[in-house]
């Protein structure tokens, strides 16, 4: 017996109960098509995809209880480290038709896979940069409602300060995902952590929620937050 | 006056302080060509369509134009307008962000889209050329050709070590002595694929597959004590066909070892120079490509390849690792071992220059050897005989860590 409810009052996001299991789903923007090795469900007059979260840490976030999200139907976001489009594909079915997703991905290999959902998806744009240099891509972007940094770089939160300068709307919203091995190896994640919060707050981000990703991720932190207005 | 400048997808749009439209100058309204030309800007080329706007800008009066991005400004500079303008690189200006934040209306009124959805197809159209162009000219890169080479070498050296294992345990039924008589893979598997029965084993067959006398003829001598079993022609046949796919498999290795120096030589002939073809391409792979290991320091070439001993003493305070796959040189290999570390330092140096020579200034081939030769000659002068062993005063290893860790901290600060 499957039942499908909303998930909390997350507009676009459903939860599936299929005797037992849990899991997460969005309305398939492109009926019939698979992105990675999702399942569909018939539902009403629609498709629901599932959405892993073991692969997709918006996905874990979202079941670890987070308690707002700023993905809406229509929004623009602008999406640092998309890789091979997995949570994209998700977030491009929340955001519909109407909303925009620029996928700026730096590894020619990953961005290969994701330039193909994006021939289906004309919501999402696969632009292949180095976030570090935001400039680069100034003429394909204009501004956003949501910043989603996913880069697992030594200087991640340094590359989400400089794209939200050129980038983000006045109160706009973050999301960054902070991987504790990618920025030092040896010190205690929480010390980590706690370090790069405090870069964001010193660069005007007030943050609304930070939540482990555990049991989907080990040694991640999900971070919320949003511009402080000036 | 002022007007500022920037590249949207429409083409270039300059405005007044007040946010103004003061010129534009389109490209044609076709996705493909307009992100050629993003790419072209990219690349550093000229662009037409600058002068033009220019000049416009020019015969208006606007004798200031502030650009918002390093491209842009670089892309101006170069323009014969620019003589008689001053250009200015202003990153981020109030007018650049007004235009990204009214990019869409901008988009519908000047592009002619009638929606967001419809301005959102374009732009997509926009991208895909964008990163397709962009994939394609990085997999045209030479090394990562070289890259995918060693690693095809590295599978077919692991395939041909299983592979062979199995040819001499399968074949060993029907003549377990030759097994340890012919230990080199390649010779062993020659001969099955030619022979197969070993009763068809003669001494000038075997001579010829390079066997020295002695052994050719204990062999030979084997057979009529052999303890392995008769096989019928249905079985010795298909251990031949294996053992000829094997030799295949040697001569395909031959191939693409040639292959990797060929395109060493071509790619990256300094470090070819120091450290040989095979060993050169294996850094260029561990690097992630030739861009990527010019821009290591010396220490980092040293230890490519012992990442799990690093990451032991990072976290423990131990002893760090000396050298990496640099360790494959035989300088360093077959050096005593209180020799190593040094020769391990100097030889990464020297790499470290090689990797950069080939990477910004490719087939020039300068003979850093000559002067790596020198200091290992100084090192092995200096340091011809051990070090006296001193006594070690037993430190626990929670010591250890601790007296590591300050020692770390100390130079992080």
């Amino acid at each position: 017996m499957i039942e499908i409810s909303e998930f909390k009052n997350f507009t676009g996001i459903y939860q599936v109960n299929d005797t037992g299991k849990r899991f997460l789903a969005t309305i398939n923007l492109t009926p019939g098509k698979k992105v990675y090795d999702e399942i569909l469900i018939k539902f009403r007059n629609e498709e629901l995809r599932t959405w892993d979260p073991f692969r997709s840490k918006l996905a874990a976030a979202l079941l670890n209880g987070l308690e707002e999200l700023p993905v809406r139907e229509g929004s623009h976001i602008l999406y640092l480290g998309a890789a091979s489009g997995t949570t994209c594909s998700h977030i491009s079915d929340i955001i519909g038709n109407q909303g925009r997703l620029y996928c700026i991905e730096f590894s020619p290999r990953s961005i290969r896979d994701l330039t193909t959902i994006c021939e289906d998806r004309k919501n999402m744009l696969p632009i292949l940069a180095d976030a570090r240099f935001p400039d680069r891509y100034s003429p394909l972007c204009g501004l956003v409602d949501i910043i989603y940094c996913d880069v697992a770089q030594p200087d991640q939160s340094k590359i989400l300060v400089d794209n939200a300068r050129l980038y983000l709307k006045p109160a706009g919203n973050i999301m960054i995902t902070i991987k504790a091995r990618s920025i030092d190896v040896t010190k205690p994640p929480a010390e980590i952590f706690k370090g790069e919060i405090e870069f964001l707050e010193k660069n005007g981000f007030l943050i609304k929620q930070k939540l482990r990703l555990e049991p989907y991720t080990s040694d991640h932190i999900f971070i919320l937050g949003s511009l402080k207005k000036q | 006056m002022k007007a500022y400048l920037s590249l949207t997808p429409l083409g270039f749009m300059a405005f007044n302080e007040s946010n103004i439209l003061v010129g534009i100058k389109r490209f044609e309204l076709n996705p493909q060509l307009i992100a050629h030309k993003i790419l072209d800007i990219e690349n550093g080329k000229k662009l037409s369509e600058a002068e033009e706007i220019l000049s416009e800008l020019l015969s208006n009066n606007y004798s200031t134009i502030i650009c918002d991005t390093e491209q842009l400004y670089e892309l101006i500079k170069k323009t014969v307008a620019a003589k008689d303008l001053k250009i200015v690189l202003e990153k981020n200006n109030n007018v650049t962000v007004k235009v990204k934040a009214d990019y869409d209306s901008l988009l519908t009124s000047y592009g002619g889209f009638k929606s967001s959805v419809e301005v959102n197809k374009f732009l997509n159209k926009i991208c895909l050329t964008y990163t397709s162009e962009k994939i394609k000219v990085s997999a045209s890169r030479r090394d990562m050709l070289i890259v995918q080479a060693i690693e095809a070498l590295n599978d077919l050296d692991k395939n041909l070590n299983l592979n062979a294992s199995r040819l001499r345990e399968w074949f060993s039924l029907h003549f377990p002595e030759i097994n340890d008589l012919v230990s080199n893979h390649q010779t062993y598997s020659k001969i099955i694929s030619e022979i197969g029965f070993k009763e068809n084993l003669t001494l000038q067959k075997l001579v010829e597959l390079g066997i020295p006398d002695k052994r050719a003829e204990l062999i030979i001598n084997s057979v009529s004590k052999s303890l392995g079993a008769n096989l019928i022609p249905n079985d010795i046949n298909i251990i031949k066909l294996y053992a000829n796919m094997i030799v295949n498999e040697f001569e395909t290795r031959t191939r693409l070892e040639d292959y990797i120096d060929q395109a060493m030589e071509e790619v990256s002939p300094n470090i070819k120079s120091l450290a040989g073809s095979t060993l050169g391409a294996r850094l260029i792979s561990l690097a992630g490509g030739l861009a990527n290991l010019a821009k290591m320091p010396a220490s980092k070439i040293q230890i490519l390849g012992a990442e799990k001993a690093l990451f032991t003493y990072l976290k423990s305070g131990d002893r760090p690792p000396k050298h990496g796959i640099i360790f494959q040189h035989p300088l360093i290999h077959n050096a005593p071992k209180w020799q190593r570390g040094k020769i391990a330092r100097a030889l990464a140096g020297k790499l470290a220059i090689a990797a950069r020579l080939d990477y910004y200034s490719p087939n020039i081939n300068m003979n850093i050897s000559d002067a790596l030769d020198k200091r290992i000659s100084e090192i092995k002068k200096k340091y011809r005989n051990p070090p006296e062993k001193t006594k070690k005063t037993k430190t626990s290893r929670k010591e250890k860590i601790k007296l590591s860790k300050k020692v770390l901290s100390k130079k992080r600060r």
